[in-house]
């Protein structure tokens, strides 16, 4: 909540948020190392086939649970597989899935909150009774009864998990678009004689895309935490498709070997945190009162 | 208060129609032909039984109708048989969201009493160690896969340390008292069982405290947030230049003010239990509603997942009634406004 009123407050021109990087790394210095976490990660993650030599669904049963060791990192599982590799390839599930989480809720709540904001009073009534509608559920139990209604599948964890992600979005959309549309240079332009949706669109929807960047940027965690959960709950991406979600699954059979478990667990955890330690940086950034009593 | 009461649950009627609409589309959502995802394989290759389920669930009318047939189902109790139990949802959910509600509530209580005076005494020390190692501990709090951390702590407590006792709500040996609420902690005090009680906490113990984990992170650093807003405020010197004893400025004056907000966040916390129980209650193999939402989920059984979606946002929705009258009767200015 607190995140949504801050965020709303701060609007910043797009060409300074280099700057402001900088400038809240220099006085976060949590968020430095967050950035440098999320860095490697993605690094690894991408170059998954450059940093490991192993398959990531080959069985070698011969090297069934393997202790961590120098030519295993992170050990090998049940089938032998290397769960350093099964890390680094499930991180694209995960990541590719979290962040289409974010993408598609905050385009679909950006749609509907701009609507709300911008059109007739009887539209913004039924759209946010919609959002409010939606809202009254925890995401992960929506999230699980769409995805038990479509089917097991990481794509359709993604649709799942977005049909609750986006009423969020849609509620500090709404309140930014309300905001803009109060102002001088909104009214100028309706003088000018634009067209309404240009107006929303070309005028106001610029204005008020920092913010919302900056909201989906920092809410990346959260997702790769739901989807993790989702896949846990079997009904993400399926085995032996490697997933972080789902090789905890795979690894709760084997508690006694860690690090089937833990290693992915782990990789979820320090990216989470990683996200949360840059939203913590950004809301006091941007939360005037806090600077200055600082 | 009485007017501002009952205008609220007067609001609870829109909300509950709004929820049962977005069960409703859900339900209509599925790929495959209803017909073919909520009855039993072997049924549905009998076409009487299947124009049967049909008439019942009005599938032949138009949408709105199908609505209307749905929600009089639903006030009649009946929430459609669950494939995989053979059973009515709703006596599956009647016999599963005791465990449920006394794990979430068990959980909600270790989390206040934990994260009130961390939060507090953060916010008091700002800055210090004391104040950078509550924000470390909750900020992997709220970042905790609690899947695995279930995993890990059922791994030293119970399989290496033998500190807690295994699956279930009770030692395997123990009956469970006469049902009054169907929570055994309640309704073994009412029976006057002592050991009993204690069997039943020594049960909850170890999954609630992991269950709590988010809320603990997330109630800490609300309390923290709201408590520096307040500490800077005038009242408090006022308050201690008259001479009172800092702890009690604290506690009267600092607590007193910033607790909305933290109010607030419990109801949300809450929402989070209901969530996480269901991968703390499938880990644990406690007998709630969240495990039961697992093999539901497991076993493509969707008329039950559908059940606990609907008791879930329903207990929500209650919850969240519950902290805004917390608010009218902690906050007179909330009370005068709204009546």
């Amino acid at each position: 909540m607190s995140l949504e009123r801050t965020l709303e407050a701060g609007h910043r021109p797009l060409s300074r948020a280099a700057g402001d990087l900088l400038a809240l790394c220099r006085r976060h210095p949590a968020v430095a190392v967050s950035l440098v976490v999320i860095l490697v990660w993605v690094v690894l993650i991408a170059g998954a086939n450059i940093f490991s030599p192993f398959n990531p669904l080959q069985p070698a049963m011969k090297v069934r649970l393997n202790a961590p060791s120098l030519e295993h990192l992170f050990g090998t599982d049940q089938l032998g597989r290397d769960v350093f590799t099964r890390v680094l390839y499930g991180g694209r599930s995960t990541l590719a899935a979290a962040l289409a989480v974010v993408a598609a809720g905050s385009l679909i709540g950006t749609l509907i909150g701009a609507i709300a904001g911008f059109g007739p009073r009887w539209l913004d009534e039924v759209l946010m009774r919609v959002t409010d509608m939606v809202l009254a559920f925890p995401i992960i139990i929506l999230a699980m009864a769409v995805a038990a209604a479509l089917g097991a599948g990481l794509g359709n964890g993604v649709i799942a998990l977005a049909a609750a992600w986006w009423p969020q979005y849609a509620r500090v959309t709404r309140g930014l678009v309300l905001e803009l549309k109060s102002l001088d240079f909104v009214a100028a332009s309706r003088t000018s004689g634009r067209h309404p949706a240009g107006i929303l669109v070309r005028v106001i929807l610029p204005n008020a895309l920092p913010t919302l960047m900056v909201m989906a940027a920092v809410d990346i965690g959260r997702a790769i935490l739901n989807f993790a959960m989702l896949s846990f709950l079997g009904l993400g991406a399926r085995p032996p498709a490697p997933e972080w979600g789902a090789m905890i699954a795979e690894g709760a059979q084997v508690m006694d070997q860690w690090w089937v478990a833990t290693c992915p667990a782990l990789a979820v955890l320090t990216l989470v945190i990683a996200f949360n330690m840059i939203g913590d940086g950004i809301r006091d950034w941007m939360d005037p009162l806090m600077r200055r009593r600082r | 208060m009485w007017t501002f009461t009952f205008r609220r649950l007067l609001l609870l009627i829109p909300t509950l129609i709004g929820i049962t609409l977005i069960t409703f589309a859900v339900t209509r959502s599925i790929p495959t032909h209803p017909v073919a995802a909520t009855i039993v394989e072997q049924a549905a290759e009998h076409p009487e039984i299947v124009a049967v389920y049909r008439a019942k669930w009005g599938l032949d009318e138009p949408l709105p109708v199908q609505y209307l047939t749905y929600l009089r189902n639903l006030v009649r109790g009946d929430f459609g048989d669950s494939i995989y139990t053979h059973r009515p949802v709703a006596a599956d959910l009647a016999d599963y969201l005791p465990a449920t509600i006394e794990l979430a509530t068990v959980a909600i209580i270790i989390s206040i009493l934990i994260s009130l005076p961390l939060g507090v005494l953060a916010a008091r020390f700002r800055g210090g160690p004391f104040d950078g190692l509550v924000r470390t501990v909750t900020t992997i709090g709220v970042s905790m896969p609690i899947f695995w951390l279930a995993l890990v702590a059922i791994n030293i407590f119970y399989f290496h340390l033998h500190l807690v006792p295994g699956q279930g709500r009770l030692d395997s040996g123990l009956a469970p008292p006469p049902t009054v609420t169907g929570l055994y902690t309640i309704d073994g005090l009412i029976a006057g069982d002592f050991g009993l009680v204690a069997n039943a906490l020594y049960h909850l113990a170890l999954p609630a405290f992991v269950l709590a984990t988010w809320s603990i992170g997330l109630i800490t650093r609300v309390t923290r947030a709201s408590m520096l807003a307040v500490l800077g405020q005038d009242f408090l010197r006022t308050a201690r230049s008259k001479g009172a004893r800092e702890p009690y400025v604290l506690v009267h004056h600092a607590v007193e003010n910033a607790i909305l907000p933290v109010i607030t966040v419990m109801g949300l916390a809450f929402g989070d239990l209901l969530a996480g129980s269901v991968m703390t209650e499938t880990i644990f193999g406690w007998p709630g509603i969240g495990r039961y939402a697992y093999s539901a989920a497991s076993h493509a059984d969707f008329p039950a997942v559908m059940g606990v979606t609907l008791v879930v946002a329903i207990s929500y929705t209650i919850v969240n009634l519950a902290v805004d009258l917390a608010y009218a009767l902690i906050d007179p200015r909330i009370r005068a406004a709204m009546s």
